[in-house]
């Protein structure tokens, strides 16, 4: 398969998953490209023991969470810019996030869902956003994270469970 | 806040989502992106550098020049020894005096 019929044909799977993570388009962009330059440099590498669209989604998954981390060490270290003056930019917590696939009557429950999903464990969000964002059954997600259908279904289980308690602490939600 | 939904209907708003579009320049901007990477050689270096299996031959090589001197260090110590006995012997029976004696004959 070209290339450029890989970039076009995968490029909404792989921008959409880094998007739910990133939260914030410009970032989504420049992540996006970088999981097609590594897929470009590893795709000898790529042995065909999974489908093609499930190793993408973990260049994709991996490299939103490395930007992730980059990101938090930054901002832990940003104290120590001012000693060597360095410019940099003011460590602000992400301003609400507006997906734009998220149908009119939900945006605002939408909006408050991503800022729970902030604050998930790793492995729940993982699981959560390809599952309810991407869509993708409990096998695909067991295969792209390399574990048991199982375990997605727990992961799952306690995404629902601690998104729960993260909203109703946070919003006053009475239930 | 108002309380006007419930959390359920708040986990469930993804219900029907859309995919997100990247922008329409997304190929010419990797194709881009990667002419500008395979123009700075430094960058393959630190890329062969942050690859698992460099990391795995530098510890391996590691763990066998650590094993080679730990083996040597064995059987050198006890060769170290019967020279230092050999020396010693020798020095003994050239009659050195012992300098913490006295010359004084009693």
């Amino acid at each position: 398969m070209a290339f450029r019929e890989l970039v076009e044909t995968r490029q909404s799977l792989v921008f959409n998953t880094v998007l739910g993570f990133l939260q914030n388009r410009e970032d989504a962009e420049d992540v996006t490209q970088d999981v097609f330059v590594k897929v470009y440099e590893a795709i000898q590498q790529f042995k065909g023991e999974s489908a093609l669209s499930t190793w993408i989604y973990r260049v994709a998954v991996t490299s939103a969470l490395e930007f992730l981390r980059r990101k938090k060490r930054k901002k832990r270290f940003g104290f120590l810019s001012p000693l060597f003056g360095e410019d940099n930019q003011p460590t602000l917590e992400l301003p609400d996030f507006e997906h734009p696939g998220v149908v009119l009557d939900n945006r605002e429950k939408a909006g408050m869902l991503f800022k729970a999903i902030e604050q998930l464990p790793e492995n729940q969000r993982i699981a959560f956003l390809l599952n309810k964002l991407e869509g993708l059954s409990y096998i695909e997600v067991a295969d792209i994270m390399q574990t048991s259908l199982s375990a997605v279904e727990s992961l799952l289980h306690r995404a629902k469970s601690n998104l729960k308690e993260i909203l109703k602490k946070q919003y006053n939600l009475g239930d | 806040m108002q309380k006007k939904y419930t959390s359920e209907e708040i986990v469930n708003s993804l219900e029907g989502v859309q995919r997100a579009e990247p922008s329409p320049f997304l190929f010419t901007r990797v194709m881009a992106r990667l002419e500008r990477e395979q123009s700075r050689p430094e960058l393959a270096v630190y890329r062969l550098i942050a690859r698992p299996v460099f990391a795995v031959a530098i510890a391996s090589l590691l763990i066998i020049v650590n094993g080679y001197l730990i083996m040597n260090r064995t059987t050198i110590s006890p060769a170290t020894d019967e020279l230092s006995q050999v020396v010693a012997v020798e020095y003994a029976q050239q009659n050195h005096s012992n300098p913490y004696e006295t010359n004084e004959q009693p």
